[in-house]
């Protein structure tokens, strides 16, 4: 069974097509870079891949579910922009879930956030504001990123996941990624094709159409 | 809470147009209460007296004065309503230049639902602060009483002690009243920012399943709201319920001492009826004054909220 597949599917938005009849499978495990200039689709796909859109036709599969309202069980997205609620750091991460701790550490360890946090005073609990007022673009970000790792889903979809990170952060982040992540399918956004080293297939979004460009 | 009118009403502009407002406004309730009183009298008398005459002249007087008054009032409402939105407006204006004026830190000092609470249920609440229905019922009140003075000194004196207790319990009220009104606009603007959570994290909750958690999380400002609208209906209902109590002990009182004047032949039944009626405007007229004071300090605690944004202006 694929990971994610596309058959025949056609988005629009009320007054743009985003995806024009795709047909596209992803095996499981496999590591996707999706490219493209701002404003091309990238960000609609994955929303459709987690269920937040549900297509206009065709169909979409994710591990064999059809289901719109069920597809996000199976995925840990990383939205862009990120979103923090006003909570502590560990609620944003557990989104109110029940989770061991190692667990929530181990997240923080491979979003590159263990650092920073043992040096904040009330460390996971740290109030993060506002919208994460209180934070930099980078650190609500690695925050999201570990929110997605924590959650353990067999498919990782990330949207522009390290674009407020300096290059090196943002490279060891996807390094810890790796090796955290054996077996898991990972699909990363982004228009800067540099971000996409040691990705398996990188797929390039043009005219409504993805087309692969080798790597 | 005078000054605090005052501020509010230099912060509206244009004093001058608003008192003249409140001035042609004021003596509806007044001239309504004279109206029918007279009206009930003199046709009583009529009857009484056998006179169709006095009848028919009152019953015309009545048809022509009741229509002139309600177009007198009507009028003066529809005129005085746009000046009243425009004033609003411009405060509303002056209110968005004055936050977009002010600096990052300032706007971060507070949560987003507190200025979208301050720029849109505060200002809203300055719209319903009933002035001019004050000024309606304290000019009611002076009549009534002053005339019910004139009629019998007597029974003025019971009445006015009938209207009292509204009056001291306004008076006690008012403490508690502005206490929970400042409350009730904190837990609104706190719910505000919880609603603005609840939207854009929306798609956030649907993705990690944690609607519930998000509602459980972020919805205690509802319960904060429900807690003071109860305490605050509570108050304002123990007023009422208390004020109707000794006003109908009232009633009795006046209705008695009257009725018996008029089996003794010292009142016609006209005058015990037009009595009646001043009293009423007494006894309403001061509740009603002593309602509209507590309207005004619930709708200050917005005013409050808007004119410290605008004074903050002021002061840097
Ligand atoms: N909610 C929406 N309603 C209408 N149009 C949208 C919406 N979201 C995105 N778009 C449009 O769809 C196109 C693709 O957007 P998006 O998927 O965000 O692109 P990318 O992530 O590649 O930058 C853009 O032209 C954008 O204007
Ligand atoms: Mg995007």
């Amino acid at each position: 069974m694929n990971a994610i597949e596309f058959h025949g599917v056609s988005f629009s938005y009320r007054d743009e097509t985003i995806l024009r009849d795709t047909t596209l499978a992803i095996p499981q495990g496999a590591r996707i870079g999706l490219v493209g200039p701002s404003g091309c689709g990238k960000s609609t796909l994955l929303k459709l891949v987690a269920g937040l859109y549900a297509p206009d036709s065709g169909t979409l599969a994710v591990l064999g579910e059809t289901d719109t309202e069920r597809l996000h069980r199976h995925v840990a997205m990383v939205l862009q922009p990120p979103l923090l609620f006003p909570a502590s750091i560990r609620d944003n991460i557990t989104c109110g879930h029940d989770m061991p701790e190692e667990r929530i550490l181990a997240a923080c360890e491979a979003a590159q956030l263990s650092g920073w946090l043992r040096g904040l005073p009330d460390g996971l609990d740290t109030y993060v504001g506002e919208r994460g007022n209180r934070l930099s673009g980078g650190q609500s970000q690695r925050i999201c990123i570990a929110r997605a790792i924590a959650r353990q889903s067999p498919i990782l979809l990330m949207d522009e996941a390290t674009s407020a990170l300096d290059v090196p952060t943002g490279a060891a982040v996807m390094g810890a990624l790796r090796s955290l992540m054996k077996g898991k399918t990972v699909v990363s956004a982004t228009h800067d094709l540099a971000r996409l080293e040691g990705f398996d297939r990188i797929l390039q979004f043009r005219e409504g159409r993805l087309h692969e460009i080798p790597s | 809470m005078k000054s605090r009118v005052e501020s509010l009403v230099r912060e509206l502009g244009r004093p001058g147009r608003l008192l003249l407002f409140l001035l042609l406004r004021s003596p509806y309730e007044a001239c309504a209460t004279i109206l029918l009183a007279s009206f009930l009298a003199g046709a009583l008398s009529g009857v009484e007296s056998g006179s169709h005459k006095a009848l028919f002249a009152s019953l015309a007087w009545f048809s022509i004065a009741v229509p002139g008054l309600y177009l007198y009032n009507g009028t003066v409402w529809a005129t005085h309503a746009p000046f009243w939105i425009s004033r609003i407006a411009a405060l509303r204006r002056r209110l968005f230049r004055r936050v977009l004026a002010l600096r990052a830190t300032d706007i971060d000092a507070r949560p987003t639902g507190d200025w979208s609470a301050r720029l849109t249920s505060d200002v809203s609440l300055i719209d319903s602060i009933p002035l001019h229905y004050l000024a309606v019922h304290v000019v009611g009140l002076v009549v009534s009483t002053g005339i019910l003075v004139r009629i019998d000194g007597f029974l003025a004196l019971i009445v006015i002690l009938t209207a009292l207790p509204a009056i001291l319990a306004g008076q006690v009220l008012a403490k508690p009243v502005r206490a929970l009104s400042g409350a009730l606009r904190t837990a609104v603007s706190d719910q505000v920012a919880e609603l603005v959570t609840l939207v854009e994290g929306g798609p956030t909750a649907r993705l990690y399943d944690a609607s519930e958690w998000l509602i459980h999380r972020f919805c205690f400002g509802n319960r904060a709201i429900r807690r003071v609208r109860m305490r605050l209906a509570l108050l304002m209902g123990l007023q009422a319920v208390g004020s109707l109590l000794v006003g109908m002990g009232g009633t009795l009182v006046v209705l008695s001492i009257g009725a018996l004047m008029v089996l003794d032949g010292r009142r016609t039944l006209g005058g015990l009826v037009a009595l009646l009626h001043y009293r009423l405007g007494v006894v309403a007229g001061a509740s009603m004054v002593v309602n509209c004071l507590l309207s005004i300090r619930i709708a200050m605690a917005g005013a409050d909220r808007v004119m410290e944004v605008l004074d903050g202006g002021k002061s840097t």
